[in-house]
């Protein structure tokens, strides 16, 4: 008798097991999936795409070097034919990796308050696509090659147009997407000065006016020191040439780093000023 | 534990049981009586209502339910919760009570700190991703 309701117990036992199990697997599912899918800007889905790429383009990199050194070790035909797919797969993830990051490239340069800035985002974006219809066309002929020998011509073309297009265009947009914004951060900090230095000189009694008179003088200096930055970051931006690679953009993150520099040391300013008056 | 020790209900179950395939496989061919649809007596349908009251009470029934409702809940509590993680709101919510009609000066600066709070948070976004634009360096040299 106790072997029956002992069975039968047991069986209800696995059955609440397997649909606890489905409920955790539902709840787990519905925890990583959907909320971070649904939470992600276009910048960050671009980004995870990259990231995704980036493996790919990494397995397929090992897949051609492991093939090309078993043709080269042997020369048969068969190795000949499984290096030219892989060489030709290493191609495509290649230009697909490109192709991902610029356009992360052009995603990020949405965040970007423009509207605060000198220049014009269309014409970032018009770079970008330029470089891209390029990789389309590189993708198109990758695909019509039907021997090994077809291969390396076209990788050096995509090898010269890293150099001479792609590269440089990037260093441009990167380096005016950093300018953009700083100065957007600039023209915050300038209408914050302003209401601050609003709030506070109607407030000035003859006992901290000194300190008023110091906490303007530093503000001031604040921003002189971040048109300074932002000045000459305009400069290097203009010597980058969009047909050859420099290390100019480099210069320019050191310069917008001062001035951010600057602006973060405003902040103290505003704070300590509101505390005292 | 033998047929003998067992209640003769509990004892038909446990034959059956014990019953070997063959024999089971013997009643699997009986002729299938054909089911004729018909409308179901009311009389029926009262006690199946009264049945339903007791299904609804059980324990079991109850604890799904819970889930089903308990499911979809935290379901939509966690995507609000992700909706906007790192977004903070541009001014900050003040209650009634804080509000003091009274004293324009304490207004004014609260309008003050809130712009600072996110003139902070402007200062915050310009340091972050620049870093990830980098290009990666691929390997086209491709000889054989």
């Amino acid at each position: 008798m106790h072997s029956i309701y002992a069975k039968s117990l047991k069986l209800k036992a696995r059955r609440f097991v397997y649909f606890s199990i489905f409920i955790i697997m539902l709840l787990a599912f519905s925890i990583k999936h959907p909320v971070n899918v649904y939470s992600q800007t276009p910048f960050e889905k671009t980004k995870e795409d990259y990231s995704i790429q980036l493996k790919k383009y990494n397995e397929a990199r090992n897949d051609y070097l492991t093939k090309k050194a078993s043709f080269e070790a042997f020369q048969t035909a068969t190795a000949k034919k499984e290096v030219f797919e892989s060489t030709k797969n290493y191609l495509v993830e290649t230009n697909f990796l490109l192709a991902d990051k610029l356009n992360v490239l052009k995603e990020f340069g949405n965040t970007i308050n423009w509207q605060n800035s000198t220049f014009n985002k269309e014409a970032m974006f018009t770079l970008l696509d330029e470089e891209t219809n390029y990789l389309q066309n590189n993708w198109s002929d990758i695909q019509k090659t039907t021997a090994l020998e077809q291969l390396p011509p076209i990788a050096e073309e995509l090898k010269i147009r890293l150099d001479k297009s792609l590269l440089p265009k990037a260093d441009k947009v990167i380096g005016t997407y950093e300018v953009a914004k700083t100065q957007s951060a600039h023209t915050n900090f300038k209408n914050l000065a302003q209401s601050v230095s609003n709030f506070i000189n109607p407030r000035a009694t003859s006992e901290n006016t000194a300190i008023v008179h110091n906490w303007q003088t530093e503000i001031d200096n604040v921003n002189a020191a971040v048109n300074t930055n932002i000045s000459e970051a305009k400069d290097e931006l203009d010597k980058i040439k969009l047909d050859r690679k420099s290390s100019r953009v480099n210069r320019i993150f050191q310069l917008t780093k001062s001035a951010k520099d600057e602006l973060k040391r405003s902040l103290n300013l505003f704070e300590e000023i509101l505390r005292i008056i | 534990m033998t047929s003998q020790e067992i209640n003769p209900m509990e004892g038909e179950v446990f034959t059956a049981e014990n019953t070997p395939k063959g024999e089971k496989a013997g009643e699997a061919q009986k002729p299938k009586v054909k089911k004729h649809f018909s409308l179901p007596k009311p009389a029926l349908l009262v006690s199946k209502l009264k049945n339903l009251k007791d299904t609804v009470s059980k324990s079991k029934f109850l604890a799904i339910l819970a889930l089903i409702v308990i499911i979809p809940i935290i379901y939509i509590a966690f995507i609000a919760l992700s909706a906007s993680p790192d977004s903070q709101p541009a001014i900050d919510i003040i209650t009634p009570e804080t509000q003091n009609s009274d004293t324009p000066v304490d207004k004014e600066r609260e309008l003050i700190e809130n712009k600072i709070k996110s003139f902070s948070s402007d200062l915050v976004l310009l340091e972050t991703d620049t870093v990830e634009l980098a290009f990666p360096k691929v390997d086209l040299d491709i000889k054989f």
